[in-house]
């Protein structure tokens, strides 16, 4: 009740502002400019969340429309936590919207939303209506199965998780980036993660539509072709998918197998998860799991490399000085 | 922003023997500065001149914030994808069994 009414106020307040600020004839690129300006003093996620507004209130459709819908939904519907108020205002975007493309990301980033309060919106219409104008890319296909995924539609999830295998090739891949500076290898390499993120969740829907021996093989015949990041760890759920598979299917050896890179490194909780319960299934009990985990770990973890870097006030750093203590690295970059 | 939080734990745990080293990708050096004075940040900030040059060529690293905790014999034992809300929890427990 409450944030319905710091809503309404907002939007007043909102309305307010544009009328006593806006130029009639302020431009898509100056308007932009003031955003970009503005955004970076706010602090909050509903004042970020205003400007979003704002400035799509103002600039219905123009090239900013995607990122800042998606903006807005995540400021005002997530970090907010208002996915009521979020979803009334993108759909009164979507009433001033008549491109394709922009209707198509409006409402992908409503879906969630909308779902959480409720309202049931056909993510399969959103598709077609799209389709009508031009075929999805990869990358289209790829981020509604994974949305799909997220709400358990299974066939949807399938078939996009399908279509987007077939646009896994370089050809494809130089048709949608054609000014690419990628030389043919690294096209080549682009594509081959192509095949395991569209087979990671094609395989993953598979297990769920019980055709668990589709899925095996989609897993299997894309495995040879998985990228690993920096540490080591698969750069895709493939692996993590593929062991929950067929741990689900009673082969709990196999699953530590499958599992192991990407649950003892960090940052998958589920393969993690998953990977506790092979323990839990092959040694009849929890006890030792820690220990289990600490020597996985002791064996894929490599020593990091050596840089030298300055700091702000032109100092250099050698990594390497740090040896001895514990050290959090983490990269970043100013938002 | 999770560079304020590991501030915190910088201040907990640094007589215990942990570093924390924060590389800027972008070289944005004016708006990094002026954030990391606003924020009162105490441990190691270095910024990658080129460009993201040690950060894209030796980590490979494309998302953003990306951290590695390194053990005192320069393992990476763990690595973090992203800064939510309540992940400085899951990062102390591990700082802690390496420690």
């Amino acid at each position: 009740m409450h944030r319905r009414i710091s809503f309404t106020l907002i939007a007043i307040a909102s309305a307010l502002l544009i009328g006593c600020t806006s130029h009639p004839h302020l431009s898509v690129d100056e308007g932009y400019t003031q955003f970009k300006k503005a955004i970076r003093d706010v602090e909050t996620s509903e004042e970020k969340a205003r400007l979003c507004e704002e400035f799509l209130s103002q600039f219905p459709q123009s090239e900013h429309t995607r990122d800042l819908a998606e903006a807005a939904a995540y400021y005002r519907g997530e970090a907010m936590d208002d996915p009521a108020g979020a979803v009334t205002f993108l759909d009164d975007l979507l009433s001033k919207v008549q491109d394709p493309d922009m209707r198509f990301s409006i409402q992908v980033a409503q879906f969630p939303l909308a779902t959480k309060i409720g309202r049931e919106m056909d993510l399969g219409a959103v598709i077609s209506d799209l389709q009508a104008h031009r075929p999805l890319t990869f990358s289209e296909h790829l981020n509604v199965g994974e949305l799909a995924t997220g709400h358990d539609l299974w066939d949807l999830a399938e078939s996009q998780a399908e279509a987007a295998s077939g646009l896994a090739t370089a050809k494809a891949f130089r048709a949608e980036y054609p000014n690419t500076d990628l030389d043919d290898e690294a096209v080549a390499s682009k594509a081959e993660n192509r095949v395991v993120l569209a087979a990671a969740n094609r395989g993953w829907a598979l297990a769920h539509l019980d055709r668990n021996q589709e899925a095996l093989k989609v897993f299997e015949a894309a495995a040879p072709l998985s990228q690993s990041n920096y540490l080591g760890v698969p750069s895709t759920e493939l692996f993590s998918y593929w062991g929950r598979t067929v741990l689900d299917q009673g082969d709990p050896e196999r699953a530590l197998e499958l599992l192991g890179p990407n649950a003892v490194l960090g940052d998958n909780e589920k393969a993690l998860n998953a990977y506790r319960r092979a323990f839990i299934e092959v040694h009849d009990g929890e006890a030792g799991f820690e220990d289990f985990l600490w020597s996985a770990r002791q064996e894929l973890a490599k020593v990091i490399d050596d840089f030298e870097l300055p700091d702000y006030e032109g100092k250099l750093h050698t990594f390497g000085d740090t040896r001895g203590k514990v050290v959090f690295l983490s990269f970043w970059f100013p938002t | 922003m999770e560079l304020p939080r590991l501030q915190t734990l910088f201040e907990k745990y640094k007589d215990q023997g942990l570093e924390i080293v924060a590389i800027e990708a972008t070289h944005d050096t004016e708006r990094a500065t002026s954030f990391v004075e606003k924020k009162g940040l105490t441990y190691t900030l270095l910024e990658d001149p080129e460009d993201g040059g040690v950060v894209f060529n030796i980590f490979n690293v494309h998302s953003f914030p990306t951290s590695y905790l390194i053990d005192r014999e320069g393992r990476v034992m763990y690595y973090h994808l992203g800064f939510e809300e309540g992940d400085e929890v899951e990062i102390e427990e591990q700082i802690k069994t390496l420690l």
